[in-house]
């Protein structure tokens, strides 16, 4: 499996606060079956960054990994970034002030937590003229799409991807976000599963089997193992897919 | 046979030359070129009534019997809202038409080979969130001319014209505009709004394309 969305870098935002705890992580991960984990630390618009400069996170990568090979665990990590929405994203991009995934065109975008202003679909629109491909980083969080999971469904229909938390499908996270992720995942506005982890304690760890086997269950093996592995794949090799159209999701049924 | 098509492929023209829709097709080829003999409809441009009357699928099979009569094609999409030029040819979308549109560069055409000899596919790009402000830009006039440069006959796909202006904005920029309807599923009243709205912009309605009609005799034996 491949985790696209964990803050596994100690010292660059809220995630591991030493690389001891970055290790930890890491053990963890290998134990469940993840073989490729990209570290996204904060971009320095997030409140949660408190450093961040490409030169350090690609170095802070190399050392992890070194520990790792030196204990022959069976994992790999690579450099990218948690982009948080701000204008001028691509220009920043394109002179390598921040990180896509490895050498990928594909970013974690991560939308404000307010209402969603209408400049983000521009904005997104201008990152994907630019050649990149968006995943967005769980929209379950945001209150607009809880209201109203079909405020995605544009979104998806134009290309964006979307990144649900796997503890945010697994209930870790509440009644809640489970309800949302649920709904997005069935109604094909979902298609990564990422842990989101900032440590090795509940609810967001560093794993994905126990939410890659719920997804099983909503829609098929063959589509889970597609979340975790095949589409996150695709994405770090830059490989083109068809993605399928989403389905809008009753109203009166959501608001029950 | 090409690898790009598959054998659920709805390009009839391709999977099945030989098949009576690929003879339909070859009849509305001969049409348009016979439409206007003094002055070749060099630019077409389809769009329909409503959605699901097969316009990009018709246009598509279009595209693939001019270029088997060995015409250099291009066919553009410009369903800015729901393209699927590129799911007819298996291609991907991460260019296109909006990418051009946007660039800085001149120099950039992001045509893709089809497998089918001779036709060229600019797929939509990346979508925009309000697609009339860029199909009516003066780069899209620009680019219309750039591909006029690059093929005998651009084609055009476009959203219905009912539901948004797109097709109408782009209607007066081409030679030539096709309305594809569906038999049992346009309406009269749809049908003719769609034209007298193409024409208000002078738009030059060259023909109608009406799909899925019954056929009276059914096919077999003539004679």
């Amino acid at each position: 499996m491949i985790d696209l969305h964990c803050h596994i870098l100690h010292g660059f935002d809220d995630g591991a606060h030493t690389f001891e705890d970055s290790l930890a992580m890491a053990r963890m991960a290998a134990a469940d079956g993840i073989r490729t984990v990209v570290a996204t630390p904060h971009s320095p618009r997030s409140f949660a960054c408190r450093h961040y400069e490409p030169a350090l996170i690609r170095q802070s990568v190399n050392e992890l990994n070194a520990a790792l090979r030196a204990e022959d665990m069976p994992l790999e990590v690579i450099p990218g970034t948690e982009i948080a929405y701000e204008s001028g994203v691509d220009q920043r991009l394109k002179q390598g002030l921040i990180l896509p995934y490895g050498d990928s065109r594909t970013i974690l975008f991560e939308p404000p937590y307010g209402a969603l202003p209408p400049t983000f679909d521009t904005a997104i629109f201008t990152l994907q003229v630019a050649g990149y491909r968006v995943l967005l980083a769980h929209p379950e969080r945001i209150p607009d799409v809880q209201e109203n999971p079909n405020r995605l469904r544009p979104l998806v229909e134009r290309g964006v991807l979307v990144q649900i938390t796997a503890a945010a499908l697994t209930g870790g996270q509440g009644e809640q976000l489970e309800r949302v992720s649920v709904a997005l995942l069935t109604h094909g506005m979902a298609h990564v599963l990422a842990s989101d982890a900032h440590g090795t304690r509940p609810p967001r760890t560093p794993q994905l089997a126990a939410a890659r086997d719920r997804a099983a269950e909503l829609l098929d093996p063959q589509a889970a193992e597609a979340l975790v592995h095949g589409t996150p794949l695709r994405l770090l090799t830059n490989q083109p897919f068809v993605l399928p159209i989403p389905r809008r999701i009753d109203h009166r049924h959501w608001h029950r | 046979m090409t690898t790009t098509t598959r054998a659920d492929s709805a390009l009839v023209a391709l999977r099945d030359p030989r098949s009576p829709a690929a003879e339909a097709y070859r009849t509305l080829r001969t049409n348009i070129q016979f439409s206007s003999l003094d002055k070749p409809l060099q630019t077409l441009l389809a769009t329909s009534t409503v959605p699901d009357e097969g316009k990009s699928t018709t246009l598509a099979n279009l595209a693939v019997t001019m270029a088997q009569a060995e015409q250099r094609v291009i066919l553009v999409d410009c369903d800015l809202r729901r393209p699927t030029i590129h799911t007819l040819f298996n291609l991907p979308n991460d260019m296109g038409l909006t990418s051009m549109i946007l660039a800085n560069d001149d120099s950039m055409l992001p045509l893709q080979q089809t497998g089918v000899p001779g036709l060229q596919v600019l797929t939509s790009g990346p979508q925009p969130p309000r697609p009339a402000d860029i199909l009516g830009s003066r780069r899209m006039e620009a680019i219309i001319e750039r591909l006029r440069a690059e093929a005998d006959v651009v084609l055009f796909d476009t959203p219905p014209v009912i539901a948004v202006t797109d097709a109408a904005v782009l209607a007066t920029r081409v030679d030539g505009v096709l309305l594809v309807l569906k038999a049992n599923h346009t309406t009269r009243d749809h049908a003719r709004q769609a034209r007298e709205m193409l024409e208000r912009g002078k738009a030059n309605v060259v023909g109608v394309v009406l799909n899925n009609a019954e056929v009276e005799q059914g096919y077999g034996y003539y004679g």
